[in-house]
């Protein structure tokens, strides 16, 4: 069907656009080059990063052409969907052909099939073809999965075969890279990707998309019961851990400790360790120092509490637990506590850096305050994502270096022995063919002889 | 460190393999190449055992992992490769041509990771991201590929040389001392299938490991579309070759352009930002 198709019409000069390999390696090379450029150019980050980076004419032109978030941008996934097609074309066109090749019924094995290239030297036996010729047809059935025989004029055939399946090594690849594009979409249409940045001891039934910071509600709730880092003696990180509780509505369902490269499975929904931080503070050591009388006092206070201080000097809250604070907008005092004083109608906000304990002097206020110590409490950033594509990914991974290994690892080889008999004398030439590699496959017709005669010389001995 | 002198060692028992190869090469003497082949065979067993020595010393501290986690044990395992993939295709092709050039980057990587100053040369403990065994799997496998189409850059200079050589004048230097054009080419293309099956499945680990890592398969992270864009030039050489039938220069040409994207992935995109860079 498809070859009789011709050129001239216009969907025939589409075909033939679609199924050349030209256009497979116009397509590789525009993806090649565009994925490039995108490695150039860091990708989604937000827009104030782009506008500083580039100046914002430039930033426009980039942005207009998807170039800030290329992956997920119409034109490149355009570009998957052509090499699909082309991958599909091309294999549709060929597999007519090379299905009758690899479920041929009987084939037909014909001495001109096989060229002088592919021969070994013609080696003469000292033995007459009717004694050779068992000895080879019971060789070359037992290595062969197909062979026939054939005769004309002075000379006998043996025709062998194998490796046919091995033609259809190349459409398992090509078939592996539409299954795998198959599971990216899949994946993209129905699966979601969200992170959560969860204390310990708090709940959370929902997460946030990554690519909108939309809520997604899971459908069931995570608690973290716990999070723990533990460092080498070089200091380098040497785990991290989240000790996490399933819950169906009240019910807890699982408990379960993950790391990195351990994340846990609840229902299609895959939880991963993938950040942490400071999420608050408890048992806050705080020192109150009063200017007036020199007394110092001591408190511990917990994020969110609020003390009342002797002396009229008002009343502390610690409001929040800052990873690092921009002191007047521009000194960074590092990890910061952020308090009110209140006296009266006067509200006061006070920044407290845990590094420095005299700092709070330079306010100049009734009351001192510093903080002697604290126990952080961590927040654990969870990645949850949910992907069906998954299965068919890996399945077209599998089929990847299956169909590598057997197109390039295997062939489809045959072989013709012609017997030349004259008298008590018999002489052989072997022929090699193969669908790749013709000087591998004439290779191995040296080696076919090689055994062959040897089998007449090992009978011989015995 | 026990593994460092025996790397060492090994550094110089590749550079005394370069020496036998060339003269055997230059001279037309056997002996000489045969002895490069037995010279290489102990580079790479030191190599070897250099190897097993820094696993074990990594336990000895406590912090027992694969020596395949930083650039350094990338390297010594990367010049490992060269030298057992370039032995096993001498003994399978029967053709010490290429020895000399193919050794001499083994040699080029072992130096590189023993010499340069850049390079952290001690065992540290794998930050948690590494601590998964497709880690091992995924750098075995891409150092593989790597490795054959390091070979197979080497025999795409010595074939343009050649052609060089032998398009002036007939007898030239290189034209008498090489083997016939078609078997270099044929050693190109063996090679580079060899690569190209490895780095298909080191592309595959790694993309197994992401996705137990960090949940995700691809994220087009720098390295992972690099290796990505040479996994193409490379398929783009193999369908040029099978379905057009090209050979020779245009091939070498490619194999060429394939090893400097290698490297690029390899060492380049450290200067990108993204999840790969050893630091
Ligand atoms: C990256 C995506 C790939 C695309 C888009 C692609 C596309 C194509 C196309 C369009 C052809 C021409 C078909 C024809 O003219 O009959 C072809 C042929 C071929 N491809 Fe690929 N291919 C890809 C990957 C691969 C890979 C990874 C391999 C390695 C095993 C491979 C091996 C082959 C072979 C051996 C042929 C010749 C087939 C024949 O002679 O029938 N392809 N490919």
């Amino acid at each position: 069907m498809t070859e009789s198709k011709s050129t001239s019409t216009p969907a025939g000069a589409l075909w033939k656009k679609l199924t050349s390999i030209k256009l497979t390696v116009w397509i590789l090379l525009t993806i090649a080059a565009a994925a490039v450029i995108g490695t150039l150019i860091p990708q989604n980050k937000p827009t104030v990063y782009y506008q500083n980076y580039f100046g914002d004419r430039l930033y426009a032109v980039l942005s207009r052409l998807d170039l800030l978030d290329m992956y997920h941008s119409l034109w490149f996934q355009a570009l998957l969907l052509l090499l699909a097609l082309n991958i599909l074309a091309c294999s549709l066109d060929r597999i007519k052909t090379v299905f009758k090749i690899v479920f041929e019924k009987t084939p037909s094995f014909s001495p001109n099939a096989f060229s002088k290239s592919g021969a070994t030297e013609p080696v003469t036996i000292d033995k007459p073809v009717d004694q050779v010729l068992p000895l080879f047809r019971a060789r070359i059935k037992r290595k062969f999965s197909r062979t026939a025989e054939q005769q004309a004029d002075n000379d006998i055939f043996l025709f062998a075969e194998k490796g046919r399946f091995s033609r259809l090594g190349v459409y398992i690849v090509h078939s592996s890279i539409l299954v795998l594009l198959a599971g990216a979409l899949i994946g993209s249409l129905f699966g979601f990707e969200g992170y959560i940045n969860l204390p310990e001891g708090e709940t959370t039934d929902h997460v946030f998309l990554t690519n909108s910071d939309q809520p997604y509600n899971l459908g069931f709730s995570v608690r973290c019961d716990d999070f723990s880092v533990s460092f080498h003696d070089n200091g380098q990180p040497k785990e991290y851990r989240s000790s996490l509780s399933i819950l169906d509505g009240n019910e807890l369902v699982l408990k379960k400790d993950i790391l990195v490269n351990k994340p846990l499975g609840f229902r299609g929904v895959r939880i991963f360790q993938s950040s942490y931080g400071t999420a608050s503070a408890k048992n806050i050591d705080l020192t109150f120092t009063s200017r007036k009388t020199g007394m110092q006092y001591q408190k511990t206070v917990d994020i969110g509490q609020a003390v009342n201080l002797p002396e009229d000097l008002g009343k502390f809250t610690a409001n929040r637990l800052l990873h690092e604070y921009l002191f007047q907008g521009k000194h960074n005092i590092g990890e910061t506590l952020i308090g009110t004083l209140t006296r009266g109608d006067d509200r006061e906000m006070v920044a407290l850096p845990v590094k420095f304990r005299g700092f709070d002097k330079m306010r100049q206020g009734e009351v001192i305050i510093t903080v002697n110590g604290l126990e952080p409490v961590f927040y654990t950033g969870l990645q949850m994502r949910n992907d069906p594509g998954v299965p068919l990914v890996y399945a077209g991974f599998l089929m990847i270096i299956a169909g590598i290994y057997i197109t390039f690892f295997l062939s489809h080889q045959r072989y013709c022995v012609k017997l030349t008999g004259s008298g008590n004398k018999t002489t052989v030439t072997v022929y090699g063919k193969a669908n790749k590699n013709q000087t591998a496959a004439r290779n191995k017709a040296r080696m076919l002889s090689h055994k062959l005669t040897e089998l007449i010389i090992n009978t011989d001995t015995v | 460190m026990e593994s460092a002198f025996l790397l060492s060692i090994a550094t110089f028992v590749y550079g005394l393999a370069v020496v036998c190869y060339m003269a055997g090469f230059s001279f037309k003497f056997k002996p000489a190449e045969k002895a490069g082949t037995i010279v290489t065979a102990a580079a790479v067993m030191l190599n070897l055992a250099g190897i097993i020595t820094r696993w074990i010393e990594s336990h000895q501290m406590g912090i027992g992992h694969a020596p395949l986690s930083n650039l350094y044990e990338s390297l010594v395992f990367f010049a490992f490769s060269i030298g057992a993939i370039y032995l096993f295709m001498e003994i399978k092709f029967k053709t010490r041509t290429f020895g000399a050039i193919a050794v001499l980057l083994a040699f080029i990587a072992l130096a590189y990771a023993s010499l340069s100053p850049d390079i952290d040369q001690q065992i540290k403990p794998l930050i948690p991201a590494l601590q998964s065994n497709w880690l091992t799997a995924h750098v075995i496998t891409c150092f593989l590929g790597y490795a054959a189409f390091a070979i197979a850059f080497g025999i795409s200079l010595l074939y343009i040389g050649l052609k060089r050589g032998g398009d002036t004048e007939k007898n030239s230097l290189a034209a008498t001392l090489l083997p016939p054009a078609e078997v270099l080419d044929d050693l190109i293309y063996q090679s580079v299938i060899f690569g190209f099956f490895f780095l298909s499945i080191g592309i595959i680990t790694g993309a197994v490991w992401a996705n137990t890592a960090w949940g995700r398969y691809w994220g087009w992270d720098p390295k992972e579309t690099w290796s990505l864009v040479t996994w193409f030039i490379y398929a783009i050489l193999l369908h040029a070759r099978l379905v057009r039938g090209w050979q020779g220069k245009t091939i070498a040409w490619i194999s060429i352009i394939g090893f400097a994207a290698v490297i690029f992935t390899y060492f380049g995109v450290n200067l990108l930002p993204g999840l790969h860079s050893y630091q």
